[in-house]
């Protein structure tokens, strides 16, 4: 039996005083997809993974998730979301790194305080990411790349089946770079999490993503990874002069 | 030593106080997270009007900080959600309005109640009422706090990533706008107008040199404003200066000590 489809996105418009910045976009992504959706800097990347998080209502067309809309309770348990690296410069106050993963569980612990079982899921989660013994850590203490896993595991510790991230690590150095995308595809291959990725790494997206979703106001290409080598569109979304580069494992 | 036991006044003063020391500094944990520490003084200058307006209107003072503090809170929000204005410049609006508002209204009704006494504070005039009134909107504080406290921890860290999660935003920010209009507009006779602020913001700032998580930051913050507290009720009835005054000083004397001792300590 094919993969369900968990993402839905049917002929989605976004207009701003009287500009498209979303036109007609259509398209499905099944379970356990590793898509990476790239596009010049104001082609509406951004846009749609509001529109994908239900933070942002389409003017035209609709997004479902597993079937709901995206703001609804049974949509919003599917969901995590992992926000650009410039987060934790935002916030400087004291707060531990068991902290931030715990208020990932605010749906379900709305009311009242956690148990231990909350605590031990915790940890599980810190774990998984490789961050088990930064646990009671401040979480400002952390590098860049060390702080997207924390915001990974504060997206997962509410076990969701698809994780959004938007350009997670546009300020993080190489070899943390490195390190994210392979628990990203762990993640992937090994818990079955899809993956929807905003980013402006083609490369990146050729050699990690198992589907490409080329946005500039329109969908100009939706297609798997392997697909892409010398594809014309590319040329349409990004402008003569760039082109993805392939890597081939040996 | 222990003769200010003795008087009602001492006795009500220190109740009040306690009760500020607990609320305060939770309250000010979530403004100073958020970055928002200017609410508080903002509320307060709100609040005066309010006393300016209870006594032209001939009810109490106190119900008229209450009413305006709270109205300032959600005009405060309203503005901040519909319009483009830097959040810096609203507080600067309702500030200086509300002082503004409050020395007109004052001036006008002309009868001689002590405005100094909203100002910097007055042990001597709270009543047993307005303990009761304080003790009711700390108790809603902390049950608001106890209840919601994953929600507005993750509120705090990231507006954007509780909004992601299907939380209600605004009512968080709303609740706590409000409920600090609330808690500023009673502590006027104790701790003074001009100087509620600080109560809410020092001991939150004193704290975070030394504490890794938030909770142990709302915990010290929370003893730092109960030390300041106390102390400062008694200089200001040892040596007969304003409650506010004593209090806020006391609480710069723990910031200034503890600063400088958990540098030495880091070095």
């Amino acid at each position: 039996m094919p993969p369900k489809t968990l993402i839905q996105a049917e002929h989605v418009s976004v207009i701003r005083d009287e500009d498209a910045i979303l036109d007609d976009v259509s398209f499905n992504i099944r379970a356990e997809e590793y898509v990476g959706i790239v596009g010049p800097n104001g082609g509406g990347k951004t846009t749609l993974l509001l529109a994908l998080l239900g933070l942002l209502k389409p003017t035209k067309g609709r997004v479902l998730i597993h079937g709901h809309a995206p703001n609804s309770p049974k949509a919003l348990e599917r969901i995590g979301y992992v926000p650009q690296t410039f987060l934790g410069r935002q916030f400087t106050f004291p707060i531990t790194v068991e902290e931030v993963v715990a208020t990932g569980m605010i749906r379900r612990k709305f009311w009242g305080f956690l148990t231990k079982k909350d605590w031990g899921k915790v940890a599980e989660i810190l774990e998984e990411v490789g961050m088990r013994r930064y646990q009671k850590r401040s979480f400002h203490e952390l590098s860049g790349g060390e702080r997207q896993r924390v915001i990974i595991a504060r997206a997962l510790v509410s076990e969701p089946e698809i994780l959004f991230l938007d350009e997670p690590l546009s300020a993080v150095d190489q070899p943390s770079q490195a390190e994210f995308y392979k628990l990203l595809t762990r993640l992937n291959k090994e818990r079955g999490l899809t993956i929807m990725l905003v980013s402006h790494d083609l490369e990146m997206v050729a050699r990690e993503a198992s589907r490409v979703l080329c946005l500039n106001q329109k969908l100009h290409l939706n297609c798997t990874t392997s697909k892409l080598k010398g594809d014309e569109n590319w040329a349409d979304v990004f402008g003569d002069r760039t082109k993805p580069i392939h890597h081939h494992s040996h | 030593m222990m003769h200010f036991f003795e008087y009602g006044f001492m006795v009500r003063a220190i109740l009040a106080g306690t009760l500020l020391g607990l609320v305060a500094p939770t309250l000010g944990t979530l403004v100073v997270a958020r970055r928002s520490s200017l609410i508080a003084d903002t509320l307060a200058h709100a609040a005066l009007a309010g006393v300016g307006v209870g006594v032209i209107l001939g009810f109490s003072p106190t119900w008229g900080a209450v009413i305006v503090a709270i109205m300032a809170a959600v005009g405060i929000e309203m503005l901040m959600s519909q319009t483009r204005f830097n959040t810096d410049a609203i507080m600067a609006l309702f500030l200086s309005g509300g002082l503004a508002l409050a020395i007109a209204l004052i001036t006008l009704q002309g009868t001689p109640i002590n405005f100094e006494n909203y100002l910097f504070g007055s042990l001597i005039t709270v009543t047993n009422a307005e303990v009761w009134l304080l003790f009711a909107s700390g108790a809603a504080v902390i049950a608001f706090i106890g209840v919601f406290w994953w929600p507005l921890v993750s509120f705090s860290f990231s507006e954007e990533l509780t909004a992601t999660r299907g939380l209600n935003v605004r009512f968080l920010k709303w609740t706590i706008a409000i409920l600090t209009g609330l808690m500023v507009s009673q502590s006027l006779k104790i701790v003074g107008g001009l100087l509620i602020g600080a109560l809410m913001v020092i001991p939150v700032l004193t704290a975070i040199p030394l504490c890794k998580s938030f909770r142990s930051t709302l915990r010290v913050s929370i003893l730092f404003a109960l030390i300041s507290v106390w102390s400062g009720l008694l200089i200001s009835y040892f040596y007969n200066i304003p409650s506010g005054s004593a209090i806020v000083l006391a609480n710069v004397v723990v910031f200034i000590f503890v600063y400088f001792v958990s540098r030495l300590s880091n070095q």
